[in-house]
């Protein structure tokens, strides 16, 4: 009898010990050497599985130094965890930014330091140094399936239209034959898919959580005033409190102009929730996820944070992971949902809602009535959320169906050129990415659906392989777009 | 027999609450900034910054003044209230002062009278343990 009292706790304390919140927390920045920047930071329920879905999770840092001359990308040379039975480090190549990731076993609080060798010393030039920490998830390298043979402009097989195994990252044919993609229905490829467009059979890192008013907030305090101008919606220098990104409906989005700037200075912007011109409170919604984002918006945001866009295929393979695809199905994997639509703690680093919902269904925000606009990144999610009742997709990426429409590069002529490059940091004078090889708004579109996405027959927007508004340029603010970047 | 069946069902619970890891969160969004001022703000009129320096052997004291426009008046007492040194300036302008610390202790009490105005600070000096 004592025996089974002994496997009875062991197995309530690996089932439980998971904590409560995610929050990723810097606590130090210190300058040890010329060149040496040392960081304390901790996140939670972090994890390196060697189960299924066998992936982990990460950190990817990067570094902003101001100048007399504006902010500049600090470039990493090298990098060193001062934490190794807990966390490994690795430098990008391109000196970009630090991934910093739980060595394998690890599960549950990370509390870490880290090392980071800088390129450039910092002398009297540098006034001070910016260090961003965004939360990412490995999308394990591997085959998968495209397509879900039911959805509105699904990707297929060109000769059934069933799902298309994908297990290369070379030219992929289209046609009408076995095993090529098919070329028919609205939005098909323009031609054969390049061995250089990604497509997802590399593994890569995917932002964890949609761009958040937070990030989107600190990428704008840290452009020039002609910057500004280009990446909001109302002329930076105008009255305090004015909002950023909408000049109609808010829809939920607290982005305002904290302090006017002009061409010598450029302008502060903050979260104000309530327009009470008290910003970035407790209850003042950083956390939502950002809405109204053209790709405009978004590429100059991952160029910015030394990022790239995804792929359609890569927002397939993101949501379903090596797992065969369901008719219908949404990121979590079956073909139905429960809608979000009673708003707690509303504007708080907790926001979350009411509804749980019961399998076969997972949860989401979406449809005409609740919220009318995004709710907070990773609100579905709590201290022993299941992936339906976090809405999250089989890597453990969340939102990837709805409350904001995921922007990717699609697959017509334009798409097609894109080769997966990275941001190196700084946008051109006016504001826009200037990578090469990403395309325009003409060649990329939306995926995953939204708050606002309703589910009825013919609409199914938050499926993750319907492609109803897949070749539509991302060029308008819409209360209903955001976004996401990955790391190659 | 029996007790492996059971045995076998706990450990797939465990598996399973296992595998929800990626599936959990909380507050937050997985996103934080930190800010590292390198160039602090000097000091304002009739304002001192003290600092601390490692030459490689031995740690020294700073002092930077916004400049000074009359005087200034030092002295560097130890916990006992033993006075350590002494140095004073009339020099209209000047911003700096630099100098060694050789005393034998971690705490440093320094008593300024710059411009008239009167200032003492308690110095903790790292890495001193006799």
């Amino acid at each position: 009898m004592s025996k089974w009292v002994a496997i009875a706790i062991a197995v309530i304390s690996f089932g439980w010990g998971h904590l409560f919140a995610n929050n990723l927390r810097f606590s130090s920045l210190t300058q040890v050497e010329d060149r040496i920047l040392e960081v304390e930071l901790g996140w939670e329920n972090a994890w390196h599985l060697t189960t299924a879905p066998s992936n982990h999770d990460a950190v990817w840092l990067f570094l902003k130094g101001k100048t007399a001359s504006g902010w500049q990308t600090l470039p990493v040379l090298s990098a060193r965890s001062l934490s190794p039975d807990l966390v490994e480090v690795k430098a990008a190549t391109d000196q970009m930014g630090v991934m910093v990731a739980p060595v394998e076993g690890v599960q549950g609080n990370v509390s870490c330091r880290v090392q980071l060798e800088l390129g450039n010393g910092l002398d009297g030039e540098i006034e001070m140094v910016d260090l961003v920490g965004i939360e990412m998830v490995w999308v394990n390298g591997g085959e998968f399936e495209l397509g879900d043979g039911v959805g509105n402009n699904t990707f297929g097989d060109g000769e059934n239209g069933n799902p298309l195994l994908i297990n290369s990252e070379a030219l992929l044919p289209i046609g009408s034959g076995a095993e090529q993609l098919s070329d028919q229905g609205d939005y098909a490829p323009a031609g054969d898919l390049p061995a250089a467009w990604p497509k997802g059979v590399s593994g890569f890192y995917c932002m964890k959580y949609e761009l958040s008013q937070a990030q989107y907030i600190d990428f704008l305090n840290h452009l020039t005033f002609a910057q500004q101008q280009a990446r909001t919606v109302v002329s930076p220098d105008a009255a305090p409190g004015t909002s950023a990104l909408s000049t109609g409906p808010e829809n939920r989005n607290a982005i305002r102009i904290q302090i006017p700037g002009n061409d010598a200075q450029p302008a502060v912007y903050g979260c104000d929730r309530l327009a009470d011109q008290t910003f970035d409170g407790p209850d003042d919604a950083q956390f939502r996820a950002c809405n109204f984002l053209t790709w405009d918006d978004l590429t100059a945001y991952l160029d910015w944070a030394g990022l790239s866009p995804m792929t359609e295929f890569e927002y397939e393979k993101a949501c379903r992971g090596p797992l065969d695809a369901v008719p219908g199905e949404f990121a979590w994997g079956t073909d139905a949902v429960v809608d979000a639509n009673d708003v707690l703690q509303d504007g708080q680093d907790n926001e979350m809602v009411a509804e749980r919902p019961s399998a076969p269904a997972g949860l989401a925000s979406h449809g005409y009535t609740g919220p009318q606009g995004p709710l907070r990144c990773g609100f579905a999610a709590d201290g022993s959320s299941t992936r339906l009742q976090a809405g999250a997709s089989y890597f453990g990426i969340m939102e990837l169906s709805g409350n904001l429409w995921e922007l990717t590069v699609t697959v017509n002529g334009e798409g097609l050129g894109f080769t997966g490059g990275h941001g190196d940091g700084q946008l051109d004078d006016t504001g826009q990415a200037n990578v090469a090889g990403w395309p325009s708004a003409s060649g990329a579109g939306y995926r995953g659906g939204a708050w606002n996405s309703g589910i009825l027959p013919g609409f199914r927007d938050l499926a993750v392989s319907d492609r109803f508004y897949a070749g539509l340029a991302p060029e308008q603010r819409r209360g209903t777009a955001g976004g996401r970047g990955v790391r190659r | 027999m029996k007790q492996w069946f059971i045995a076998l069902v706990f450990l797939a619970i465990a598996g399973s609450a296992m595998a929800q890891a990626p599936y959990t969160g909380g507050a937050g969004d997985g996103y934080d900034r930190i800010r590292l001022n390198l160039s602090p703000p000097g000091p304002g009129a009739g304002e001192v910054s003290i600092g601390l320096f490692e030459d490689g052997l031995q740690w020294g004291i700073q002092l930077q003044f916004a400049p000074i426009q009359e005087s200034v008046r030092v002295q560097a007492f130890n916990v006992t209230g033993q006075r350590l040194w002494e140095w004073s300036e009339t020099s209209p302008g000047l911003v700096s002062y630099e100098r060694r610390l050789s005393i034998a202790s971690q705490v440093l009490l320094l008593q300024i009278e710059l411009d008239g105005g009167q200032v003492s600070r308690k110095i903790w000096i790292p890495g001193r343990n006799e």
